[in-house]
């Protein structure tokens, strides 16, 4: 009997639903401060329906679905940059987000293109992008 | 005609950030990515270099250098998005690191603006590299939606 293919897998996701500490400890992490993450009562948080998560936390995630893919396939790499990253609407405290990373056609066996996006749980494309990803 | 953007080719911000294993770790616990290269220091990678930040965490302080470049003039304008990100050199715990922010297009047809963002090392070598895209926005709220934030 063989062992399962692994290099077969050829997606993956990682959903979180995105707390208040998520937040807090993004903003304080990254130092962005800006109102619209940390002040309700700030004329962008008013504008945005509420403070927004930080656009960089959903590539984080995106990232972390790349992570999941290539330790599902059973390889060492290393993301070797993003390409076309695009943020569409801004996540929220308490939204349950989708991460998904999905090899690409274009690339090589050890220079993977990983497309990536971060929905909503109802399907709302928040961001996408390209993950160069180098197989060592 | 006045334009949309108030920024200008060759406005620039920087500021310095020594990564904190609190960084690194506490990026993994907000991300889900707790990969061993970033909290493993027997893993491969970790005895190479040492516990190395995340990728991810070098485009936060990118947009936190978007942040301070958007807190100088307040016009609302959003994040659009980032393009030509490279990891160049792994970044160890405790790696001084200086970000480089720096506007190199401004389009005021569009409404549109662009910075080149550099990431170095203490020792002056280049460990990551990006572009930061931002759309300003007209009194209708457009192009492409408001939240009011440049990152």
């Amino acid at each position: 009997m063989t062992a399962p293919d692994t290099r077969q897998t050829m997606s993956a996701e990682f959903r979180k639903t995105l707390s208040e500490t998520d937040l807090i400890l993004f903003a304080g992490l990254s130092g962005d401060l800006h109102p619209v993450h940390i002040d309700e009562q700030s004329p962008a948080a008013r504008d945005a329906g509420g403070r927004t998560m930080h656009a960089v936390f959903l590539i984080a995630l995106m990232s972390t679905a790349v992570s999941r893919l290539m330790q599902a396939r059973g390889q060492r790499s290393r993301v070797a940059g993003f390409r076309a990253l695009t943020f569409y609407r801004p996540a929220k405290p308490g939204d349950t987000v989708c991460a998904g990373a999905r090899i690409g056609p274009a690339g090589s066996a050890d220079q993977l293109r990983v497309e990536i996006t971060a929905m909503t749980d109802a399907g709302v494309l928040l961001a996408d992008g390209v993950a160069e990803v180098e197989v060592s | 005609m006045t334009g949309l953007v108030p920024l200008a080719v060759g406005d620039r911000v920087h500021f310095g950030h020594r990564v904190t294993e609190a960084d690194v770790y506490l990026f993994a616990a907000v991300t889900g990515d707790s990969n061993e290269d970033h909290v493993d220091a027997t893993s491969p990678v970790g005895r190479r270099f040492g516990r190395i930040a995340h990728g991810a965490y070098l485009i936060s302080l990118m947009a936190t250098a978007g942040s301070l470049m958007h807190q100088r003039h307040d016009v609302a304008s959003v994040s659009a998005g980032y393009d030509r990100v490279r990891f160049v050199a792994p970044v160890p715990i405790g790696t001084s690191l200086e970000i480089s922010y720096q506007i190199d297009v401004v389009d005021q047809d569009s409404g549109r603006a662009e910075a080149a963002v550099t990431i170095t090392a203490a020792d002056g070598a280049v460990v990551a590299v990006g572009r930061h895209l931002i759309a300003f926005l007209d009194q209708n709220g457009s192009p492409p939606r408001r939240d009011g934030h440049a990152a």
